[in-house]
C-alpha cells in the first residue's frame, strides 16, 4: 500500500496522557524557596515520605505554603537540592557494610562540595537529616581525604581532636560542674556502658 | 602550613563513623594514634583483613592484606638508627604506604613517631583483630634484630620463614627462640653446609616447606626424621627399608623451578 492511499485517523490530541513534571516548593529556616522536581526528592528519605504522606496534587503544590526545613538554611539547601537534582533517578546505594567503603566522589560533586569546611559541616548535618545516602557517602569521604599524607599531629589538628590527657580533663570538668546527683547518674551511666552499653565519641 | 580544620568530633555519631568508615586504612592506622578514643572507633569498624606479615631484613616492614589493598609500615629503613633497632625500641622515621594493584597509591613519612614499636604492633592487632595470626620472616640483614625484644613483642607467631639472614648462628637462633609454631618454611642455605639440627627438625609442624637454593645437602634421612605433616600432589613417590614413604615433587617452570621431597610419616597420611 502507497503511503498517498495509507488511511487517515483523526487523533483526539487530548486524549494522549501527557506526563507532567510536578515540583515541590520547600522553604529553608531564613525564609528562602526552592523548587524541586518530584524525581530528585525521590533522593532524600525523608522528604520523599513526607511528600507521600502529604499526598499534594499539583493545585495543591502552587496554592499552599511551601514545605517548611526548619533546620536547614537557604545556602545548605540550595546545594542539598542541587544535588539531588543531578542525581534524580539515580539508584540509591545500600550499605553493605564493607569496610573500608569504596566511595568515588565524581566530578560534579567534587565542584559542589568546593565550599569551606562550615558550609561542608551543615551539608553532612543536612544530608544526614534528610537522609540522603548518597550525597552523605560523598560528603563524609571528602573529610576522610582530609587525612591523606596527614602525620598523626597533622592529623590531631585537622580533625581537632583532643588527646587522652584533654579527653580526661574535660571529663573531669564536665563531673566537677555537675552536682552531685547528677555526678551519681553519671557514674551509673559510664558503669553501664562498661557493662556492655556504645557510645562513638 | 596553612591546615584546613574539620570539628569530627561534632558530627553525629553515624556521619562521624561513615567518614572512619571511607577512611583508606593507612589514614585509619593514623588516627588510631591520636588517642585511646580514636583507637576504639577504628577497633569498632571491625575492618576485615588477612593476618599480618612481619619482615625482618634490613629494616623492619608489617603488611597486612585489606581488601584489594596491602598496607606498608616500615621502620628502620634508613642506614642510621641501628642501635635503637637492635631493641625495637622507638624508630623516629616511620613510612606508611598502601599499595594497589603492585603499585603505591597512597604514602605518608614522618621522622616525628613518639610510638614504640610494641606499640605499634599492640595498636594494629587492636584495630585489625583479623591479622593476628603473625607470619614472620627474616630475610637477608635480618640479623642486625635483637631476638629477645622480638620474642618479646610477639611472644606467639603463628607462621615463621627463615631465608639467609646473613649470619648462620643468628638462623639457629631464631629457630631456637621460635619453636615450635604451626607452620614453617625454611630456606636450606640458612645454614652452614645447608644442615638443620636434628633438634629443629623432629618437632611437631603442622607444615613444613622446605626451599632449597643452589645444591641441597640435606641428607635424605635429615628429611626423613622430620616429624611434620604435609600435603603434596603429584610426584614420584619411593621407600626406605623401614617402610617410610616420600615423595619427590620437582617443578620447571619458569620463575618457579623447585626440588621437593615430602615424607609420609604415619600421621600424614589420613
Amino acid at each position: 500500500m502507497s503511503v498517498e492511499n495509507a488511511p487517515v485517523v483523526d487523533v483526539d490530541e487530548a486524549a494522549i496522557p501527557v506526563e507532567k513534571k510536578m515540583y515541590y516548593r520547600f522553604e529553608s529556616n531564613d525564609k528562602k524557596e526552592f523548587r524541586v522536581s518530584e524525581l530528585a526528592i525521590q533522593q532524600s528519605e525523608t522528604l520523599n515520605r513526607l511528600v507521600e504522606a502529604m499526598g499534594y496534587t499539583s493545585e495543591d503544590v502552587e496554592n499552599k505554603p511551601a514545605i517548611a526545613i526548619e533546620n536547614i538554611d537557604g545556602k545548605t539547601l540550595k546545594l542539598v537540592f542541587q544535588w539531588c537534582e543531578h542525581h534524580k533517578g539515580e539508584a540509591i546505594p545500600v550499605d553493605d557494610g564493607s569496610v573500608p567503603k569504596i566511595v568515588e566522589i565524581p566530578e560534579f560533586d567534587a565542584k559542589l562540595m568546593d565550599i569551606d569546611n562550615g558550609l561542608l559541616f551543615k551539608l553532612i548535618w543536612a544530608a544526614d537529616y534528610l537522609n540522603i545516602v548518597q550525597l552523605l557517602n560523598v560528603s563524609c569521604k571528602k573529610v576522610a581525604n582530609m587525612a591523606q599524607g596527614k602525620t598523626p599531629a597533622q592529623l590531631r589538628r585537622v580533625y581537632l581532636l583532643p588527646s587522652d590527657e584533654e579527653d580526661e580533663a574535660a571529663k573531669r570538668a564536665a563531673q566537677e560542674a555537675q552536682d552531685p546527683r547528677a555526678r551519681e547518674v553519671e557514674e551509673e551511666f559510664e558503669e553501664r556502658k562498661r557493662q556492655g552499653g556504645n557510645s562513638f565519641f | 602550613m596553612n591546615i584546613q580544620r574539620f570539628p569530627l568530633t561534632q558530627l553525629p555519631v553515624q556521619c562521624a563513623k561513615n567518614v572512619l568508615q571511607t577512611m583508606s586504612p593507612l589514614q585509619l592506622v593514623v588516627y588510631s594514634l591520636l588517642s585511646k578514643k580514636c583507637k576504639n572507633q577504628a577497633n569498632s569498624l571491625k575492618t576485615p583483613t588477612k593476618p599480618m606479615t612481619v619482615h625482618f631484613a634490613r629494616g623492619l616492614v608489617f603488611t597486612i592484606y585489606i581488601q584489594q589493598d596491602i598496607l606498608r609500615i616500615g621502620f628502620y629503613e634508613s642506614r642510621i638508627q641501628e642501635e635503637d633497632k637492635k631493641q625495637l625500641s622507638t624508630p623516629k622515621k616511620v613510612s606508611l604506604a598502601i599499595q594497589r594493584g603492585g603499585r603505591f597509591v597512597e604514602k605518608c613519612i614522618y621522622s616525628t613517631n613518639r610510638h614504640e614499636v610494641k606499640e605499634w604492633v599492640e595498636t594494629l592487632l587492636f584495630i585489625f583483630p583479623e591479622s593476628h595470626d603473625i607470619w614472620m620472616n627474616f630475610v637477608d640483614q635480618g640479623f642486625r634484630f635483637n631476638l629477645d625484644p622480638i620474642k618479646e613483642i610477639f611472644p606467639n607467631i603463628h607462621k615463621l620463614s627463615i631465608a639467609h639472614t646473613g649470619n648462620y648462628a643468628f638462623n639457629q637462633s631464631v629457630l631456637q627462640k621460635f619453636l615450635p609454631v604451626e607452620d614453617v618454611t625454611i630456606q636450606m642455605d640458612s645454614f652452614e653446609h645447608s644442615r638443620i639440627s636434628h633438634k629443629f627438625l623432629i618437632q611437631d609442624f603442622t607444615f613444613t616447606g622446605v626451599s632449597v637454593k643452589v645444591f641441597p645437602r640435606i641428607t635424605l634421612n635429615e628429611l626423613l626424621i622430620n616429624n611434620r605433616e604435609s600435603r603434596i600432589h603429584g610426584g614420584v613417590d619411593f621407600h626406605r627399608k623401614d617402610g617410610t614413604e616420600a615423595t619427590i615433587n620437582i617443578s620447571n617452570r619458569p620463575g618457579r623451578k623447585y626440588f621437593g621431597i615430602m615424607v609420609w610419616h604415619d600421621h600424614c597420611v589420613g
